[in-house]
């Protein structure tokens, strides 16, 4: 009996020297490990590691980033991750920490290296302030965690990941500084079209558009006998149709886009965040749909949709289901396509 | 047609006194909510030329009709403090209370043995079950502690204040292991180491109760747990405890407690043999995208204190499965399905009266299952079904020629449980519920029992981790 377990434990101690002398002369040549806690950040990474990392995402674009369940395989996932890239601002405080707790795995947890926290660079608006409980619902405390929404985001949280890349891996620094330049100047050019930013320049435009001061430098300046303003393209250009549009949407999960593309959110579903609105909100709401003629009512696939039809039905204004997270409609299958989908299903709603 | 009307009350209540308090966050927001330009105290109409209050009061009827059927629940809210720059998260509170109220048709006394678990209510009337502290937080680089004290008011009216938990856990132990020590729950099972609050009802189930005691498993020790490097999740999870106390039932336990009919003596402890050893085995796989798998093996080893030289074995296994769709409204709808069996081999040592032997040395083998079904079938509403059965080895001992008494020792009565339950979140931090049992019991004067409860529960303070 003595010598079975002796033998058992001997065994067991070779297998588990194999298995980490394995795991750590493999990780100095394969590609980097990397988990996202969402698509936005997972796809992002892909386009930034090209073939030096290896990417894998926890939840899919279609599900509720709020609500996602710490599944035990997801903690094999973290398990083996050199880094992991959260979206932070505590939207995923319901799943991220206890993954984390029990993935054992030092590279990845709470302030190490390998945790990024790609809100980080990002100007984050709509932060509570004064005394905050729950009685007003779930509000983000640190502010709005949805800034993914904004385009001109998707390029700072590039400039994160690719930090953490380069210093996981300084030999390939210059590969993966190549591929984030590449990235963010195509969403440079899908924002502002590329003949505007060939002209002034993505640093500059990027610059003015987070001023608020696109619109009169574009009018005041002008190339080759036109104005700037004429030259005005991608989503920025495509959306100008809706500039200044009512809106509703059902949670505060898209006020950055809101923000850069210039709706005027004109009310919530949600009276509070993350609480079902009772009946009187919904009248109001829908009393001043119409009293202000809102364009349009959106909604995520995930929310609850009968109430948002009745809202839009009601209040006379088209019902658009956005997607949240890249994948999390058809064709929103990358960053870019993302807002190609979200600008189009926008256009062709007010177009009606 | 009534009850409907009620939820448009009480939803229009409950969107009145929210008008009233700050909005949400709104700072940045180009345009302002249109509550925030209308009577802040007033859920009627306001002033527009388009809506009349006959329109208004209309609309209303027809979102309350609507919405009667799905209503909705916060999302998690963390503790709230404005981020500047960085916040320092030094201690996590929370203060979680847990009551019941109900009766059963079976006596109060029979009730007691009914509902075996320590937070199960005991009494005709009210039950406070679990009024908890928790204290949370990472000590240094290494360590993070944990610890929850538990206040209750027992059936004699007294309240008593238990360490229930008090812990710390390591946090980079290389390959990938981890250590947890002080005061804990026992890693047996599912159940075992939740607390009351998460549960799916009411009460324990009895075997739980029986054979791992009425506050579960738990004592003083240390415990090693590996995540292995299988491509599939696999926790491999080693313990040992002190083996006296109430919350070591089935072990040391308390000396003058009869079990079966032998008085527990008050026994040493000599070796190491003769502390509490506890293995799990915990796996999981995913079915698809939308159904998991979470199977385990669990034993338990130790002394008891019939006699001298005597053990006490406790296998277990258990399977957790839950259906949840990718696309789900805040958790809503999804289906768990949780079994467990627990087996238990009791060494109980011989034993005399004052005519002479009572009985011989015997070895008795108790055990019992349940399994629920818990419903999500639509926001915030849950439905659940429970069957439990659970029975003691009584045949194989007589004392003094007399067999066994089901009225004097119910912890090995032969027990059918039948439960189902309903329960409304109003929000993730709280919880309204109501349950029935259907018991049979050979210790029951009448065999049968009808009993009702409803339950409540409020959370506060920081933000629990969900477990799965
Ligand atoms: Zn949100």
């Amino acid at each position: 009996m003595k010598k079975l377990s002796t033998a058992i434990v001997a065994v067991s101690l070779c297998a588990l020297t194999w298995l980490t002398v394995d795991a750590n002369t493999a990780r100095a040549e394969a590609p980097l490990n990397v988990v996202a806690s969402l698509t936005d950040f997972g796809k992002i990474a892909e386009a930034i590691g090209g073939d030096k990392v290896r990417v894998t995402t926890i939840a899919s674009g279609v599900q509720d980033p709020h609500f996602v369940d710490p599944k035990p395989s997801y903690v094999v996932k973290l398990r083996d991750a050199d880094l992991f890239l959260v979206n932070g601002l505590e939207l995923e405080i319901g799943w991220v920490p206890p993954l984390i707790d029990s993935a054992r795995n030092g590279r990845i947890k709470l302030g190490a290296p390998g945790y990024v926290d790609c809100s980080k660079n990002i100007p984050v608006i709509e932060v509570p302030t004064g005394q905050v409980t729950r009685a007003e619902g779930d509000v983000h405390p640190y502010g709005n965690p949805h800034y993914m929404t904004d385009p001109l985001n998707g390029k700072l949280v590039a400039e994160t990941i690719a930090a953490a890349f380069s210093n996981a891996r300084p030999a390939d620094a210059a590969y993966f500084d190549a591929r984030k330049k590449a990235f963010q100047r195509a969403i440079d050019e899908a924002t502002f079209g590329k003949e505007l930013v060939e002209l002034v320049g993505g640093k500059k435009l990027d610059r003015l558009a987070r001023a608020g001061e696109l619109e009169p430098f574009l009018a005041s300046e002008s190339a080759s006998g036109a104005s700037l303003a004429t030259k005005l393209g991608g989503w920025l250009g495509k959306m100008k149709a809706l500039h200044g549009a009512k809106v509703v949407f059902y949670h505060k999960s898209y006020s950055y886009f809101c923000e850069r593309f210039g709706l005027a959110v004109d009310g919530y579903v949600e009276l509070k965040p993350g609480i079902q609105p009772g009946p009187s909100h919904l009248a109001e709401l829908v009393t001043a749909m119409r009293r202000d003629g809102v364009k349009l009512v959106a909604t995520h696939a995930f929310y609850d949709e009968k109430i948002a039809k009745l809202v839009a039905d009601k209040g006379g204004a088209p019902l658009v289901t956005l997607p949240l997270n890249v994948g999390g409609s058809k064709g929103a299958d990358d960053y870019i396509r993302f807002f190609d989908v979200v600008t189009d299903a926008l256009t062709r709603a007010v177009g009606k | 047609m009534r009850r409907i009307r009620f939820f448009a009350w009480c939803l229009g209540m409950l969107a009145l006194t929210a008008e009233g308090r700050a909005e949400d966050f709104v700072p940045a927001a180009p345009v302002p909510p249109p509550a925030a330009t209308s009577d802040a105290a007033s859920p009627s109409p306001t002033v527009e030329p388009v809506a009349t209050p006959q329109d208004q009061k209309a609309l209303e009827g027809e979102f309350a009709a609507a919405l009667a059927r799905d209503k909705h629940e916060p999302e998690p809210a963390p503790s709230a403090a404005p981020r500047p720059g960085a916040a320092l998260s030094l201690l996590d509170l929370s203060f979680d209370l847990l009551g019941a109220g109900g009766g059963s048709s079976a006596s109060e006394h029979e009730q007691q043995s009914l509902e075996a678990g320590g937070h199960d209510p005991k009494l005709r009337g009210f039950t406070i079950q679990n009024v908890e502290l928790t204290f949370a937080g990472v000590v240094d680089p290494y360590l993070r502690g944990d610890a929850n004290i538990v206040l209750q008011i027992n059936p004699l009216g007294e309240s008593t204040i238990e360490l229930e938990e008090a812990y710390l856990t390591t946090l980079d132990l290389p390959f990938n292991l981890q250590v947890k020590a002080g005061q804990f729950f026992g890693a047996f099972g599912r159940l075992n180491a939740t607390h009351p609050h998460t549960w799916d009802f009411v009460d324990a189930p009895v075997v739980n109760s029986r054979l791992l005691g009425g506050d579960g498993f738990r004592n003083p020790g240390a415990q090693l747990s590996w995540l292995t490097p299988l491509p599939f999740f696999t926790e491999l999870t080693a313990s040992v405890h002190n083996s006296q106390g109430e919350t070591a039932a089935s072990f040391r336990s308390t000396p003058g407690d009869v079990v079966a009919g032998r008085t527990l003596i008050d026994r040493s402890v000599r070796s190491m043999g003769d502390l509490v050893y506890l293995v799990r085995l915990r796996t999981s796989f995913d079915l698809g995208d939308e159904v998991t798998l979470v199977p385990g093996l669990s034993a338990l080893f130790g002394p008891n204190a019939t006699g001298l030289d005597t053990h006490s074995e406790i296998y277990g296994a258990d399977l957790y499965m839950k259906w949840k769709p990718l696309r789900n409204d805040q958790g809503w709808p999804f289906v768990a399905w949780q079994s467990e069996g627990i087996y238990r081999r009791y060494q109980a040592a011989a034993v005399f009266d004052k005519v002479g032997l009572a009985d011989t040395r015997k070895t008795l083998d108790d055990w019992g299952v349940y399994s629920q079904l818990v419903w999500g079938f639509a926001r915030p509403w849950n439905f659940g079904v429970r069957y439990d059965y659970a029975r003691g080895e009584h045949d194989a001992f007589t004392l003094a020629g007399v067999g066994y008494d089901s009225a004097s020792d119910p912890l090995r009565d032969q027990r059918h449980r039948i439960s189902g339950v309903l329960t409304y979140y109003p929000s993730e931090f709280s919880k309204i519920r109501l349950q029935y049992n259907f018991d049979h019991a050979q210790f029951l004067s009448a065999h049968d029992a009808h009993s009702i409860y409803a339950q409540a529960e409020i959370l506060f303070g920081a933000h629990g981790a969900h477990k799965f």
